[in-house]
């Protein structure tokens, strides 16, 4: 209250004072003495201007400076955070290329083993079943031969029986009297 | 196998009798072929002295009736009272065989496929008694599923010659061959 009312007094003063030479001087000049009033008017009201709004436009430039180092220093920090995780991120995605390119290798090696077991699990098939056509093939041969041993045997054993059936009393008497020999052994 | 060992027994039985009562062993057993001979032929004889239900009385009478000698009476209605006639078939048989061997004899049962002339008998008997060391007694028969050659069979042992036995083991060896 007290600056003000210093303030207010040497304003008052010095206007006063600018006036009253610029009243006179206008007198002097010949210019219009309203003009100089109004002159007067506009410094004071210039003044007062300067001195009402003088603290908060100061006040107002120095919250906005600081909120703009403010904005300034989080901006750079965020841009340092952001740079930070882009790192990151840049980092992590190398490391999740490294991953899936570990993850296709993996996929790759294990589809190649797979293929490679399926591979062997079809030769392995393919031997069984050459194996069994073989066995197969074998056991025909075989069976067919039985079968022809077995109809010649049988048809040996019918000529004989034929011929035994026509024998003259003189091979019965020699089957005989060998078997009678035989009773001696 | 039951009836066996009882049939046995009382074949061994009749036996011993026989010793103690000092009876001739082959007359009994004669008198007992004819038994057999005249139940075979009378299978309702047969069935009536088997019978549990035909009082043992009734059974005495008629065996002492178709049987004659005292000691073989005795041995029958003993059967029949112990209720074992229906083995009378075997207990000859068996008796048979002991008898045969107390007295070193068998009894041959020759099979040929053509008749044997006397030669060729005289020659078996010999052959026969001689690997057995028995008296054999023989019985011929022709039968000509044999095909050729001879079988014999004395008890249990059967000697087989014949072409038809020969055939079946020459075909089953020929499988064999051919498995």
């Amino acid at each position: 209250m007290a600056k003000l009312s210093k303030f207010l007094t040497i304003g008052l003063s010095v206007g006063l004072s600018i006036s009253a030479s610029v009243v006179y001087a206008a007198e002097e000049s010949g210019i219009d003495p309203h003009m100089t009033w109004r002159v007067i008017n506009f410094v004071i009201f210039v003044g007062l201007l300067f001195y009402l709004l003088k603290k908060p436009v100061t006040n107002y430039f120095k919250s906005r400076r600081e909120s703009i180092v403010e904005e300034l220093e989080e901006a750079q920090r965020l841009k340092e955070e952001a740079e930070k995780l882009l790192e990151e991120t840049q980092k992590k995605l190398k490391t999740l290329e490294d991953e899936i390119k570990n993850i296709l290798e993996t996929f790759e090696s294990m589809a190649e083993n797979e293929r490679q077991q399926i591979l062997k699990e079809v030769e392995r098939a393919i031997e069984r079943i050459r194996a069994s056509i073989e066995e197969e093939k074998a056991s025909l041969m075989s069976k067919a031969k039985l079968k022809l041993l077995t109809q010649m045997s049988k048809e040996a054993i019918e000529n004989l029986r034929k011929r035994f059936e026509d024998l003259s009393d003189e091979e019965h008497a020699k089957i005989n009297e060998k078997f009678i020999r035989s009773l001696q052994q | 196998m039951i009836d066996k060992k009882v049939s046995i027994r009382y074949a061994r039985a009749l036996l011993e009798l026989c010793e103690e009562k000092s009876a001739d062993e082959n007359e009994v057993l004669n008198a007992l072929r004819e038994l057999s001979k005249v139940l075979d032929e009378n299978p309702k004889l047969f069935e009536y002295l088997s019978a549990y239900v035909v009082p043992f009385e009734s059974k005495a009478k008629v065996i002492e009736e178709i049987v004659e000698g005292d000691l073989i009476v005795e041995f029958l209605k003993y059967v029949a009272k112990k209720g074992r006639f229906k083995l009378i078939f075997d207990i000859v048989e068996l008796f048979e065989e002991l008898v045969y061997d107390k007295q070193n004899r068998a009894k041959a049962f020759v099979k040929s496929a053509v008749a044997l002339d006397d030669n060729t008998k005289e020659e078996l008997k010999e052959q026969l008694s001689k690997k057995l060391n028995k008296q054999i007694e023989f019985e011929f028969e022709v039968d000509k599923s044999l095909i050729g050659g001879i079988i014999v069979q004395v008890k249990d042992v059967v000697y087989d010659g014949s072409l038809k036995t020969y055939l079946t083991n020459l075909e089953q060896r020929l499988l064999k061959l051919s498995v």
